[in-house]
């Protein structure tokens, strides 16, 4: 554990921390890839809804067809509109991974450098055993 | 038992095909079974069957219908020794007016869509949402409750700390959308199927009533029942068929997991009830079944209309929760 004016960080809690992200944002990843194959465009469309108007032009088998397309269009809107969404908040936890690695490489340098002080103040002898 | 001289399938069956019920369709076998019927009841110049008889228009009266079980001599005592052996009373078909596409225009509504496989366009999306509330739910709420655990502090464990909840807010409020949305998803699938069932059945049923019809000649009126499923009630019941919860469903397992939530939605969804096509005159019969058809398609579109309305709830939810849209100004797609 360092601790240094103000601050406290478990640099290897800190690594496994920013590796869980990691492991949300290949989760969200995922998320996206399912929200591209749902998208649906007018074939996909088409495959959920029958056309009765192809026999004939009107009456109550049209009318379902004709609500069941509007269902089909409403959730194809909020599919795509899901993904951008998704899309966003997996660029968040990237982006939080990413902050988190830089700062537990800065909290490491700054232990690494506060080290690095203390071995060239002890470095004469240390260097003079070596020798 | 097919019409006389004919088989289970009809002479055409061109307009099945115009009507999307393909031959690996569910509702194939019945709809060939009731076009075969209607094609020899709307055809009584090819055989010596049913018919409806006109009378009382040799001396140039209007004349009046009836329905026969056969052709019928003109009466020898009207003009004595003026009619030929093989002569008839004018006719047309017991169902005069009528086409073989009213009968199958319901199931060409739901012959075409594919819902019930397991590789449908809205598999998907099933998927994705259950994962959506998987994530919302359990997954960042954990996520965030292990950062607390990591002690970390200061002024940069702080801001991050700020900066994982405002993003747990927005997962947490997408989770309840993609809760509602998940059930539309198979409720859509279950109503089309629904639907798909009792037309086939009412199909099944009319033909049977047309078998009854011409076998027995009841004296009275006849009533064939068929076993139809409840629709009204699909889109308000309170379920929950969210195949997630312990772990992300991965993309291959979308086939399955969307056979699961169908086969548990249909199953729960789907109640017996009963239908009956009645009647006395072949008429009577089919009217009976067309207004059947009639009341199975309002039904499921009652059902899909609840659907819509809910689906359009949802996207005004989205549309005006201040914490997504905020994070999609901020974080969001630049226009």
């Amino acid at each position: 554990m360092s601790t240094s004016g103000g601050f406290t960080v478990r640099l290897n809690a800190l690594g496994s921390y920013e590796e869980e992200i990691g492991k949300l944002v290949t989760e969200y990843d995922t998320i996206i890839r399912e929200l591209d194959l749902a998208a649906l465009d007018g074939t996909k469309k088409a495959s959920l809804v029958g056309e009765p108007e192809k026999l004939i032009s009107a009456g109550g088998a049209v009318e379902f067809a004709e609500s069941c397309r509007t269902l089909v269009g409403n959730y194809a809107t909020l599919i795509d509109t899901l993904r951008q969404l998704h899309v966003a908040i997996r660029s968040q936890f990237a982006h939080a991974q990413q902050a988190i690695g830089d700062s537990r490489a800065l909290y490491a340098k700054v232990d690494d450098d506060h080290a690095l002080v203390f071995e060239s103040l002890l470095g004469d002898r240390s260097s003079g055993q070596e020798r | 038992m097919a019409p006389p001289d004919r088989s289970d399938t009809p002479r055409d069956t061109g307009i099945l095909e115009e009507a999307g019920i393909q031959s690996d369709s569910n509702m194939r076998h019945n709809a060939e079974r009731l076009a075969s019927w209607l094609e020899f009841l709307l055809h009584p110049e090819e055989h010596e069957y049913d018919r409806t008889v006109i009378y009382g228009t040799e001396f140039g009266g209007e004349g009046h219908k009836k329905e026969e079980p056969g052709p019928v001599a003109p009466s020898s005592s009207d003009q004595p020794g003026t009619v030929p052996s093989d002569a008839q009373l004018p006719f047309e078909s017991v169902l005069e007016g009528y086409q073989i596409s009213q009968f199958i225009h319901g199931m060409s509504a739901v012959a075409s869509p594919v819902v019930e496989s397991a590789d449908n366009a809205l598999a998907p999306g099933a998927a994705a949402l259950s994962n959506i509330w998987w994530m919302g739910d359990k997954r960042v709420p954990s996520l965030v409750d292990q950062f607390q655990q990591l002690g970390w502090e200061g002024d940069a464990s702080t801001v991050t700390f700020d900066f994982l909840l405002r993003l747990q807010t927005v997962t947490g409020q997408v989770h309840k959308l993609a809760e509602q949305l998940h059930d539309v998803i198979p409720k859509y699938a279950v109503v089309i199927k629904g639907v798909r069932h009792n037309l086939d059945e009412a199909a099944a049923g009319c033909v049977r009533a047309f078998e009854k019809k011409f076998a027995e000649k009841p004296a009275t009126e006849l009533s064939v029942d068929w076993g139809a499923v409840i629709l009204a009630g699909i889109a308000a019941a309170a379920v929950t068929y969210m195949t997630a919860g312990t772990a992300l469903i991965l993309e291959a397992a979308i086939t399955s997991a969307w056979s699961t939530a169908f086969t548990d939605a249909a199953g729960d969804l789907l109640k017996p009830s009963g239908g009956a096509v009645s009647g006395y005159w072949w008429r009577d019969l089919a009217h009976s079944y067309l207004r059947k058809q009639a009341d199975i398609l309002e039904d499921g579109k009652n059902e899909i209309d609840q659907l819509n309305r809910k689906v359009d709830g949802l996207i005004k939810y989205f549309n005006n929760d201040q914490d997504i849209q905020k994070f999609l100004a901020d974080y969001g797609p630049r226009p």
